[in-house]
Order: structure tokens, then C-alpha cells, then sequence
């Protein structure tokens, strides 16, 4: 098998009726349930949790199978990340450099746009607030940062009626306090 | 043949999940498998970030948003060809049986092992739940009161399904979930008690 082929080791615990993939517990949640939370983050100005949450849970997963699989080089790390999203049924996502520095994502197929256009149709604005914080962690794996250091903004969007969903990233301006 | 939960969660935790472009379908509907961290970190946030004023109301807020994902989810759950082939052969009772495979496949899929103590047809339920992933929420920082909104949400849209005063979709909110123990405030388990809502 590739260094660069995704390994997932699916675990049951009969005992605790708990799901993990690599040692790392996870829920399984239908379309539902990730259309909730979104509007639920709308509604209550939450959305930066939202992507701080996926920022930071994602980044220690990775960090972790990066270091436990002694995956070094941007071109596996990437491919990885691509991988491990596509695994846990969030959709198919292309990471794009520029210089060795992640500056773009393209999502063509996407849970949470799909999930929403099913329950509610098209939306006027972008949705994927989970997605933003899962490339914002990849950003900051891929050039050795800590989290926080990315700002990624969804530029187009499925839900709004594009063909993918575009993802345009940069260095945060953190001496203006963004 | 009664539900046997033990038989449900053995059957639909081993179902793989299609993977599709990275979209995965179970039960007829799209679903993901995201880290219980990720889910927990988020509400924690939330709360965390509430004013004293703003509290009680994003808590209503996230327990009314999960209480309408699951009243849809659970709607699609019992129309499915999976149930149809793994709980249905099982039922014996309506809708009483209904309640406990679809607590079985929540089981299954990860949420905490949901167990019925009461059931008062139309009028009250009371759930047990340990190993519940909200529990976990205690280790991000201090609990001051029980917080397994998503668990409160679930049961509620449970009842509105099965003793609905009117026909789906028209019966959401009949019912209301208060969580009274929790193993993150240090109870030895979750109970939930759901009843009519206020009117």
C-alpha cells in the first residue's frame, strides 16, 4: 500500500456501543442533523465556533496519523487529508498549492451542500462553515503552524447554485487582530 | 419476536457505509462519521460564549434544533428498506416497539446506549442513556448542569413520532425533554424525562 493510501481502522466497542476510526471516537450523524447545526450556528452567531471547532478537532487528527504514519511530505500529507474527508462521508475535496502553500480547495461533491439542497433547496449565502475549518487545518499542518494562522473564506458555493464549492485561503493578518 | 436491542446494534453498527464520491447513505439518508470531539467542542462553545441572559436560550435553541433534525430523521429511519429487514420482523407493539429500534439504531450509530425506564402512552417517557457522547462534553472544561442537548432533542422528537396529536410533518414540539441526571454533572447515568410540551 502507498504511503499516500488513507488507512482507516474502523473499531466497534460492543461493550460501550462506541464508533472509532483510528482510535478516534466519532457519531454517526445523517444530513439532518449536520442541516441543524449549521442553522443552528446561523442563528445564533455561531458560525465561527463552528469553524473553530472543526479547525482545531481536525488538526490534532491529523497531526496525529501524520506523525503515527511518519507521513512527511506535502504531496502525502495532502492526499492524506483529501482521504480522510472523503472517509468520513463529508465529501470529495481537491487541496490546491501554490509555492508548497495550500491557497485553494475545490469541493465537488459536499455532505453538508447536498444535505441541505435535499431538505431545503438552494441557500443565499455559503454553508460549509465545517469545511472552511478542516482547510484552515490542513493550511496550518502543511507549512508547520499552529491552528489559527489560516483565514479561509468559501468564495462559491453548491448550496448557492455554483458546480463546486471554491475556497480561497490566506495568511491571517494577525497584527491587525483578524 | 420483541425488540432485541442487542441484535439491532449488532446488525446496523456492522453495516458499511457506502462511500460514494465521499457521500456516504445508510437508511436511505446521507450521513457522516465526525469525531464526538468536534460535535462536543462546538456546543461547548456555544454555551460558553452565552451571556447569563443568552444562556437558556441557546439551549433551547440547540435542544429545538435537534429535536427537529431527529423527529425527520427518525420519520425516515422506520420507512427504510434497512428497517424494514432488521426491525420490523421485531415489532410486536405499536408504537411502543417503534420507539425502542429506533433508540437501537441511535445505539448503534454512536449517540450512547439509550435504554426505556418508563413509557405512559401519549402521556410520559423516561430514558436512561449512559455512555452518551454529550457526557464527554465534562472534559473540555467545568459542567454546571446537565448538557446532552442533543440526547433532550432526540427523545422529544421520538414521542412527537410515535404519540403525535396530529399527522407528520404537523406533530413536531408536541412533546418537551427535560434532562433531570447526567454523568457529566457526576450522576452514574443521563435520564430524560419528556412529557406534553406547554401549550
Amino acid at each position: 500500500m502507498s504511503q499516500n493510501t488513507f488507512k482507516p481502522n474502523y473499531h466497534f466497542d460492543a461493550q460501550r456501543c462506541r464508533h472509532s476510526i483510528n482510535g478516534t471516537n466519532v457519531v454517526r450523524h445523517c444530513y439532518h442533523f449536520t442541516n441543524s447545526m449549521n442553522q443552528l450556528a446561523m442563528a445564533v452567531e455561531g458560525e465561527q465556533h463552528l469553524k473553530e471547532a472543526a479547525e482545531s478537532s481536525f488538526y490534532q487528527i491529523l497531526s496525529a496519523y501524520y506523525s503515527q504514519q511518519k507521513i512527511n511530505t506535502l504531496a502525502d500529507k495532502l492526499s492524506i487529508a483529501e482521504q480522510y474527508w472523503q472517509t468520513v462521508g463529508m465529501g470529495k475535496l481537491q487541496l490546491i498549492l501554490t509555492d508548497s502553500q495550500l491557497s485553494a480547495a475545490e469541493m465537488i461533491h459536499s455532505h453538508v451542500d447536498s444535505g441541505w439542497k435535499k431538505a431545503k433547496g438552494h441557500h443565499y449565502k455559503p454553508i460549509n462553515f465545517i469545511a472552511v475549518g478542516f482547510i484552515a487545518a490542513c493550511a496550518a499542518l502543511f507549512t508547520d503552524k499552529s491552528i489559527g494562522n489560516y483565514e479561509v473564506t468559501e468564495i462559491e458555493s453548491i448550496v448557492m447554485g455554483n458546480e463546486k464549492s471554491m475556497f480561497e485561503i490566506k495568511v491571517k493578518d494577525v497584527t491587525h487582530g483578524n | 419476536m420483541a425488540i432485541d436491542q442487542e441484535k439491532i446494534v449488532a446488525a446496523v453498527s456492522q453495516i458499511s457505509l457506502s462511500n460514494d464520491e465521499g457521500l456516504s447513505t445508510t437508511f436511505g439518508i446521507l450521513v457522516q462519521q465526525l469525531p464526538t470531539d468536534f460535535w462536543n467542542t462546538f456546543v461547548w462553545k456555544l454555551i460558553n460564549n452565552a451571556t447569563d441572559d443568552s444562556i437558556e436560550t441557546i439551549e433551547k435553541s440547540i435542544i429545538k434544533a435537534t429535536q427537529e433534525q431527529a423527529y425527520v430523521t427518525g420519520y425516515h429511519l422506520i420507512v427504510s428498506k434497512e428497517w424494514n429487514e432488521i426491525v420490523a420482523p421485531m415489532i410486536e407493539r405499536h408504537p411502543e416497539d417503534v420507539i425502542r429500534g429506533a433508540f437501537a439504531i441511535l445505539t448503534a450509530w454512536g449517540w450512547g446506549k439509550l435504554e426505556i425506564i418508563e413509557l405512559e402512552p401519549f402521556t410520559k417517557l423516561v430514558v436512561r442513556a449512559t455512555d452518551y457522547y454529550e457526557s464527554e462534553m465534562a472534559k473540555l472544561g467545568q459542567v454546571k448542569r446537565p448538557c446532552a442537548y442533543t440526547l433532550c432533542g432526540l427523545c422529544a422528537a421520538f414521542m412527537d413520532l410515535a404519540y403525535p396529536r396530529t399527522h407528520y410533518p404537523e406533530a413536531l414540539g408536541t412533546y418537551q425533554c427535560q434532562q433531570t441526571k447526567g454523568i457529566e454533572v457526576g450522576d452514574t447515568y443521563g435520564e430524560f424525562i419528556i412529557t406534553k410540551a406547554d401549550v
